[in-house]
């Protein structure tokens, strides 16, 4: 396997897992719809419009209900855009315009989902810009099987993807809007340190994913010149990814954790992945060139 | 054309009780809830705004105090008054003056410093819905409790309409007579870390605390969107030793250990870091929030081979309840555990009566609260006409009487 090979491979499981992490989250767990459908600032005008009272609307079981099943037919998609993304390669030709019609369209519902969980944090635009991996990641997926490459439109995706990653992990961390508990409960889990040490060190991590997302988008025009951004942008981005899981899973609750935590590891093994595998990419680009 | 104008003007300057505007008040506690209160105030118009503040029957001058604090934030000039230096359990009058006049007259009391029995408003998740969230605060008005312990989410997007109107609706709270009452707010996974310091001036930065409103009980508020574990844990296995002796201590806090609704994740953190302490430290009574619905447990402790890591202990457990539902989008409660006792669906606050002896817990519907009668302060834990309340298979009032196992160090009750 060659090292573009591998590169688009590492792209392929790393956009399947997003999938697969988010149908697992859309089966078991809860999703974000209600920010939406029972939010009476959103819907509250339209409900009473029709003729009936928002109250009713909003604590309906019914409504509840639905919301769940909408739920579940969401989380089957997943799986197929899930197996479609394992499966999608430039040599094989069979389906392959359903294949980028799925992938595109799971894209757009990955966006959605980013869009709604930024309303349910309150409007905070870091959430859902830290997304963006995810939900442009099955985008770069199908220009790189087109081109065979990351060069081009594939390349400029992935990049603006990585960095608006990181300055949505930059934003958290340094505290924008509050220190989030569970950054600093993995990073105190994890290293053992205290929570004055946590928050220092994380302000640090903040300050070099900045550092990080301002070089990377400066790759775009002389790509190959941000290999060390991207190195670590691939370190830190799956090391906090797997840092979910390490840190849920107390002792004693080895099951449960994985419950919790592991398909939120699976979404996020593409902010490591997708830096990871433009650096694949160049690393391929500077061995052609000397030789 | 003029002539009625001016008129108009003159009739306006001559009123001798021109009104001061001063809006959105709220009371709450940074200190000994016995002789402090913090008067909060979104002051509108006028210049030199200070709080006029005189006990009941008192015939000495009313006392005049600037603000200790202003925040210029959400869009309201908020002003803070932390009074100090009050008697236990005694009422004052007070109003904000300034110069353009005075504001509405209302009054608190303060807590007692003997074994005198009082209620507690306890309930959470106001967001999203505004009609059973002024029904949940009119709840409030009509029940004149010693104060509200609110369990977060009180907006759902943190912006400066959304809180203003929400601490409009809070006025709701106040009673006919124009008695307020003091909050003890916790932070949800919905309130930003700076907006608990901005509108409700919390003393701790990280916005936990405990207040002693009696010497019999005590009140923990903590806080789940900051580590469980840390500093947070140290301080309250700390906090929960020095009590040892108090009979009665309840905590708040807004993400549950255990949910009641399949699809709420479980709080894995709160579970390690806090289910033991409560339970060494012999809390009776744990209020959770966040998934909007109705529980009650039966007495519990940690113990990772029973139910979800939980097994019924009946004479030294905890009783956890919940999960709040003062206006949020409803949930089913389709995930009981061995130890649940009850669960429901519907709108709710919880009505705690605190005696010397015993707690006692009672849920009211709050879409109901509307047919509800008024307490009246001679008989502030007599359930007033055609109150709503939840009835259970296991009972609708839940009594907890103080742990079997008092460290023998502590005198007799």
């Amino acid at each position: 396997m060659s090292t573009r090979q591998l590169a688009f491979w590492i792209l392929r499981v790393c956009v399947g897992l997003v999938f697969f992490g988010r149908a697992y989250q859309h089966l078991r767990w809860d999703v974000p719809y209600s920010a939406l459908v029972r939010s009476e600032a959103l819907l509250g005008p339209v409900v009473r419009k029709l003729g009936f009272r928002w109250e009713h609307f909003a604590n309906a079981v019914g409504t509840e209900r639905w919301l769940d099943a909408f739920a579940v037919v969401v989380g089957l998609f997943f799986i197929v855009c899930g197996v479609v993304a394992f499966c999608h390669h430039p040599a094989v030709s069979r389906f392959r315009r359903v294949r980028v019609l799925l992938l595109l369209l799971g894209g757009w519902a990955l966006m959605g989902l980013a869009a709604l969980s930024w309303l349910d944090v309150g409007l905070k635009a870091a959430m859902f810009i830290e997304h963006a991996s995810q939900f442009l990641g099955p985008m770069v997926l199908v220009y790189a099987a087109r081109l065979d490459a990351f060069d081009g439109a594939a390349g400029y995706l992935a990049r603006l993807a990585i960095a608006l990653t990181f300055v949505g992990h930059a934003a958290f961390a340094v505290g924008w809007y509050g220190l989030p508990g569970p950054f600093l409960t993995m990073m105190m889990n994890i290293l053992g340190v205290e929570q004055v040490m946590a928050i220092r060190l994380l302000f640090l991590a903040g300050v070099f994913d900045m550092v990080v997302a301002v070089w990377v988008v400066a790759g775009m025009l002389r790509p190959g010149s941000d290999r060390v951004a991207l190195m670590y942008a691939a370190l830190w981005g799956t090391v906090t990814a797997i840092a979910r899981m390490w840190s849920g899973m107390e002792s004693g609750q080895i099951l449960s954790g994985l419950d919790l935590w592991l398909h939120e590891t699976a979404i996020r093994l593409i902010h490591g992945g997708l830096p990871l595998a433009l650096y694949l990419v160049h690393a391929d680009d500077g061995e052609e060139t000397t030789k | 054309m003029m002539m009625p104008r001016l008129l108009a003007l003159l009739i306006l300057c001559s009123t001798g009780d021109a009104l001061a505007d001063a809006q959105r008040f709220r009371l709450t506690w940074r200190d000994d809830p016995t002789t402090t209160m913090v008067i909060g105030w979104d002051q509108v118009s006028g210049t030199r705004p200070q709080i006029r503040l005189q006990a009941r029957g008192d015939s000495a001058p009313p006392r005049l105090i600037s603000p200790h604090r202003v925040v210029d934030a959400l869009e309201m000039k908020t002003h803070f008054v932390r009074v100090s230096g009050l008697s236990p359990n005694t009422a004052y009058d007070f109003s904000v003056v300034d110069s353009e006049g005075e504001s509405r007259r209302l009054w608190f009391r303060t807590a007692p410093a003997g074994m005198i029995p009082f209620g507690l408003v306890v309930g959470g998740d106001s967001r999203n819905n505004r009609a059973p969230r002024r029904r949940g605060n009119q709840a409030v008005a009509k029940l004149r409790p010693l104060a509200v312990v609110f369990g977060g989410d009180y907006t759902a997007w943190d912006t400066a309409a959304q809180w203003k109107e929400w601490l409009d609706d809070w006025q709701e709270t106040i009673s006919a007579d124009g008695r307020a009452y003091p909050i003890l707010p916790a932070r949800g996974n919905h309130d930003g870390a700076q907006v608990m310091i901005d509108v409700w001036d919390w003393k701790n930065p990280d916005a936990y605390g405990a207040w002693s409103l009696s010497p019999r009980f005590r009140a923990y508020v903590l806080n789940t969107e900051i580590p469980a574990g840390g500093e947070q844990r140290d301080w309250l296995a700390k906090d929960l030793a020095a009590n040892a002796c108090v009979p009665f201590k309840v905590a708040t806090y807004h993400r549950p250990i255990r949910p009641h609704a399949q699809r709420k994740r479980e709080g894995q953190a709160q579970y390690t870091h806090w289910a033991g302490a409560f339970y060494q430290g012999q809390v009776n009574l744990v209020v959770e929030c966040d998934t909007h619905l109705v529980k009650r447990t039966w007495p519990i402790r940690p113990a990772l081979e029973g139910d979800e890591g939980f097994i019924r202990d009946e004479a030294t457990g905890t009783v956890y309840i919940g999960e709040g539902g003062w206006g949020a989008p409803l949930r089913e409660p389709d995930d009981a555990k061995t130890w649940t006792r009850a669960v429901g669906r519907f709108n709710q606050v919880t009505w705690l009566h605190v005696y010397p002896e015993r707690l006692e817990v009672r849920t009211l519907q709050t879409d109901q609260i509307d047919k509800m009668g008024s307490v009246v302060d001679k008989a502030p834990l007599k359930p007033p006409a055609g109150m709503p309340l939840w009835q259970p298979k296991s009972g609708a009032v839940l009594t907890l009487e103080p742990p079997r196992d008092r460290p023998a160090a502590c005198p007799p009750l």
